[in-house]
């Protein structure tokens, strides 16, 4: 299959670049002109520019393609002015969809999140058939996230034959730009004071990755798939990674409140920094937190043949692969 | 090898004085930058992955993300011509 990857130089894009290599497919991934194309001249696939904000580059970069792969949704890094995050994430994956209808490409394939999984009213994971969630108060993430998925499945009434995978928290190889190991960066350097307990999910990228190799497979139209591996609490989480490296646990654990009270106030320090900083925790990191639920990914298992690798085998990929790109201080 | 790095340090003077919006003329080798440029860390590795793609210089990571000034990422990039693919 002719393959093209929407933001092949971020992270997941990257595992996903490898996934469909490494299954024999043919893969263009796009970039920009200002992305950190280091990892993906590494893989030796296609790369051709595109931006999200111009149609017709989509368009000439999908021609020809049977599969086309987004992973470039965006991802707003500070939860600030919610209404214009939302505005450029909804005109972004317009153009998208767009440029797939008129470049005639078969299977659009849209990573997702889980935070956009509904609540069930028992005390059980949360599976796809529990809806959608609501947005909860000040959560600039979520509401991103939850306006594009109701973009793509618009779409996704329509002509398009659009596949949804619903990664949970993702850690593995490629995170170049440290997003959701931060917590395994941050921990191994020392750099954690503070944290926010809660239920998670964390899933290996590769897992992620393999799990968009067949979605492109095999038939799925119009459906969404949670793509999990292990329910954890933040806490236990933690303990196990600070057990394995031998570092300190963070010495301070928030409430929710104090959390997002502390998140906002990082969130306003970093980004008055020039050049804008780090926060300590974001608003998202916490919104995902304390809103997280256990999830079941049985539907993918069972129509996907997706399988999950043990959680230890994946902090240790994301850890060797940290340490092999200088991330670690020791 | 000289007109080589001197290639390199030209196009790294280039690409800085975009990124970080100062004259060319006023960026000297020893800045740093991150406190002297005021380069953030997606700039910064903007920076490395431009020069290493025009040149096609395959850097190691490990290296790319300890270098704190012009003349480092000059000297990084350079030495890995002819090594890299
Ligand atoms: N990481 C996780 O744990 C996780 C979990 C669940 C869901 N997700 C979702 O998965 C998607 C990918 O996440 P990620 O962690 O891989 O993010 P990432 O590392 O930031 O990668 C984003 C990719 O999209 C590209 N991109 C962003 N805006 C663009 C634009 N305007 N035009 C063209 N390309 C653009 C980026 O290009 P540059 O390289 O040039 O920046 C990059 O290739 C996101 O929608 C995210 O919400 C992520």
């Amino acid at each position: 299959m002719n393959v093209v990857v929407v933001g092949g130089t971020g992270f997941l894009g990257l595992n996903i670049v490898e996934a469909f290599r490494d299954a024999g497919h043919h893969v263009v991934a796009t970039r920009r002109p200002s992305s950190n194309t280091i990892f993906l001249r590494r893989l030796k696939v296609g790369m051709a520019t595109a931006s999200l904000t111009d149609v017709d580059s989509l368009v000439s970069v999908l021609s020809g393609a049977d599969v086309v792969c987004f992973a470039a949704g965006h991802y707003p890094r500070f939860s600030i002015d919610t209404t214009a995050h939302v505005a450029r994430a909804v005109a972004e994956v317009a153009n998208v969809l767009e440029a797939t209808r008129r470049a005639g490409v078969a299977r659009f394939i849209y990573t997702g999140t889980v935070a956009t999984v509904g609540r069930p009213r028992e005390d059980r994971p949360a599976v796809e058939t529990d809806g959608t969630a609501a947005t909860p108060e000040g959560s600039t993430y979520i509401a991103v996230k939850l306006a594009m998925e109701r973009e793509i499945e618009r779409a996704s009434r329509s002509e398009l034959d659009v596949i949804t995978l619903l990664p949970t928290a993702c850690i593995g190889p490629y995170d170049h730009k440290v997003g959701t190991g931060f917590f395994l960066v941050g921990l191994a350097n020392g750099l954690l004071d503070v944290y926010v307990d809660g239920k998670i999910n964390i899933v290996d990228a590769r897992d992620v990755a393999r799990a968009h190799v067949a979605a492109a497979e095999k038939r799925r139209r119009g459906e969404r798939f949670i793509i999990g591996g292990t329910n954890i609490r933040v806490e236990e989480l933690f303990r196990r990674v600070a057990e394995r490296f031998e570092v300190a646990m963070p010495s301070r654990c928030l409430d929710p409140e104090a959390a997002i009270a502390f998140a906002i106030d990082e969130e306003a320090r970093a980004s008055s920094e020039k050049p804008p900083g780090r926060p300590k925790i974001s608003r998202e990191m916490v919104d995902l937190i304390i809103h997280g639920q256990f999830v079941d990914s049985e539907k993918a298992a069972r129509e996907l043949a997706f399988t999950v690798r043990p959680l230890d085998e994946t902090i240790a990929a994301a850890h060797a692969w940290y340490r092999a790109n200088g991330y670690l201080k020791r | 090898m000289g007109t080589t790095k001197e290639k390199v340090a030209d196009r790294v003077f280039g690409i800085l004085s975009e990124l970080a919006a100062i004259p060319r003329g006023d960026i000297r080798g020893g800045d740093r930058l991150r406190e002297d440029l005021g380069l953030d860390s997606m700039q910064n590795m903007e920076l490395l992955s431009r020069v290493a793609e025009e040149f096609n210089i395959d850097p190691d990571m490990d290296k790319v993300m300890k270098v704190v000034t012009v003349d480092e990422v000059v000297t990084l990039l350079a030495g890995h011509i002819g090594v890299g693919e």
